[in-house]
């Protein structure tokens, strides 16, 4: 790849990059550090990747940086746990269907979530997501339909309450 | 498999997911049809295509991007390697100079006369020498302009030559070493390579035959030196064993309380052989 394809790449995927992990860590500086982290490693072997891979590249590294991530977060105590008066209220005021759709793929599992947003927002089918996730094509088969499942019932669900 | 109400769930979700045949879509279109119901059902997995968020972008693109000139950077890089690689060069060069080319010009030296080299005049102090299955040692002396300026036959030194297999039926070599050596003074530099344990070593010494510190190699140098010293029939001051570092116990060669100086360059030098010639040698006499 070079120099002027990486930059190309930079115009052409760090929203897309951005927007998976966003959607994943709900905060915006965390997103922007797994972004920039996945460019840096792409520079780095800018000279071995090739463009037309550097999507793929580019979404590996970033989702093995945000689970590497969520896996030392999970080890660190969070202040809202033991205040739970700085923690959200529930918003109870009318949503369209794209909120309710992104509250009920908040409930998601981390892994049918990152499936099914490599699937939706991507296009990526089941091997390339196998590819990026580490999963088998039949599991990423399994968790995408186990998630569309649970976002179905979620929406019918609150229709039922609406 | 045909679509009912059991099975229906899945067959949504392959359709949704673009996975069944021309067929199978009718069938389930049909399906739908025919159970209104489940119509809704239909629907609501509709919704749950994710739809990206374009108002979420990276804002900061423009950090991330790289100078497109960028491509002549190897280059500058390449021409700062070739240089320092050079200045590296130069500086060997000159330290080798100082070190190592004045200072054995400066100096007498011992010889190792094999007999290929046979005109040499030989007085004092001879031993003999078997080389052994390519074991050998190969000596240089570089003070030979300094002792024909001496111009003292029994001092001079000769070179030591590079011997091969074939000087194994060659029994005699012969040591000889100058008289007006200075004790103590500078310098030895050579290179041992000892076998098995291939190692190259390039020694300046700066007192007397002391092999240098670098515990690394340092058993290895040790043996090697042993050897050359018994070889050339020069007493060994302190050696250390095998296993012993040699910054605790250097090795230092004397021939007749004098240091002694050479070049060595033995490119398989087996202790073990060594150590049994000396023996026989110290039988012999």
């Amino acid at each position: 790849m070079t120099v002027k394809e990486y930059n190309q790449s930079v115009e052409l995927f760090s929203d897309r990059v951005f927007r998976f992990i966003y959607k994943n860590t709900r905060d915006r500086d965390d997103a922007n550090d797994v972004v920039q982290n996945a460019f840096e490693i792409l520079w780095k072997n800018h000279e071995k990747v090739e463009f037309e891979k550097c999507r793929s590249y580019l979404f590996t590294v970033a989702y093995h940086n945000f689970i590497d991530n969520v896996r030392k977060m999970k080890r660190i105590t969070r202040m809202e746990e033991h205040h739970e008066d700085l923690m959200e209220a529930p918003d109870r005021s009318y949503k369209g269907v794209k909120e309710i759709v992104n509250q009920a793929l908040s409930k998601l599992p981390e892994i049918q979530k990152n499936v099914v947003m490599l699937r939706d927002y991507e296009g990526y089918d089941y091997a390339e997501i196998g590819n990026i996730t580490g999963l088998t094509e039949s599991q990423v088969k399994v968790y995408i339909f186990r998630a569309r499942q649970t976002l179905k019932d979620y929406l019918v669900g609150v229709e039922r309450v609406i | 498999m045909k679509i009912d109400r059991n099975n229906y769930e899945d067959f949504l979700i392959q359709k949704l997911e673009g996975q069944l045949s021309n067929e199978q879509n009718a069938e389930m279109d049909l399906f739908l049809h025919n159970n209104s119901d489940i119509q809704s059902e239909w629907e609501a997995f509709e919704l749950t295509r994710l739809i990206p968020d374009e108002s979420l972008v990276y804002e900061h693109k423009e950090l991330l991007k790289k100078k497109e000139s960028a491509g002549i950077i190897p280059f500058y890089r390449t021409l700062m390697y070739a240089t320092s690689i050079a200045a590296s060069l130069l500086l060997v060069f000159f330290i080798s100079q100082k070190y190592f080319f004045k200072q054995t010009q400066k100096n007498p030296s011992l010889v190792a006369v094999n007999n290929s080299i046979k005109n040499n005049k030989t007085e004092n102090d001879t031993s003999e020498v078997k080389s052994l299955n390519n074991n050998l040692i190969v000596a240089e002396n570089y003070s030979s302009n300094n002792q024909s300026s001496n111009g003292s036959e029994n001092k001079t030194i000769n070179n030591l030559q590079k011997t091969n297999s074939s000087l194994i039926t060659n029994q005699i070599n012969q040591v000889r070493i100058s008289d007006d050596i200075q004790p103590m003074k500078p310098i030895v530099a050579g290179v041992v390579r000892t076998f098995p344990r291939v190692s190259y070593a390039s020694f300046i010494w700066t007192k007397g035959l002391t092999v240098p510190h670098s515990p690394s190699r340092s058993v290895n140098e040790a043996g090697a030196w042993l050897q050359v010293a018994s070889i050339l029939g020069s007493e060994i001051i302190r050696l250390s064993g095998r296993g012993e570092r040699l910054n605790k116990a250097p090795l230092e060669l004397q021939f007749k309380n004098k240091p002694v100086q050479l070049n060595i360059n033995n490119p398989y030098l087996r202790l073990n052989k060594f150590l049994s010639f000396k023996k026989k040698n110290s039988n012999n006499k």
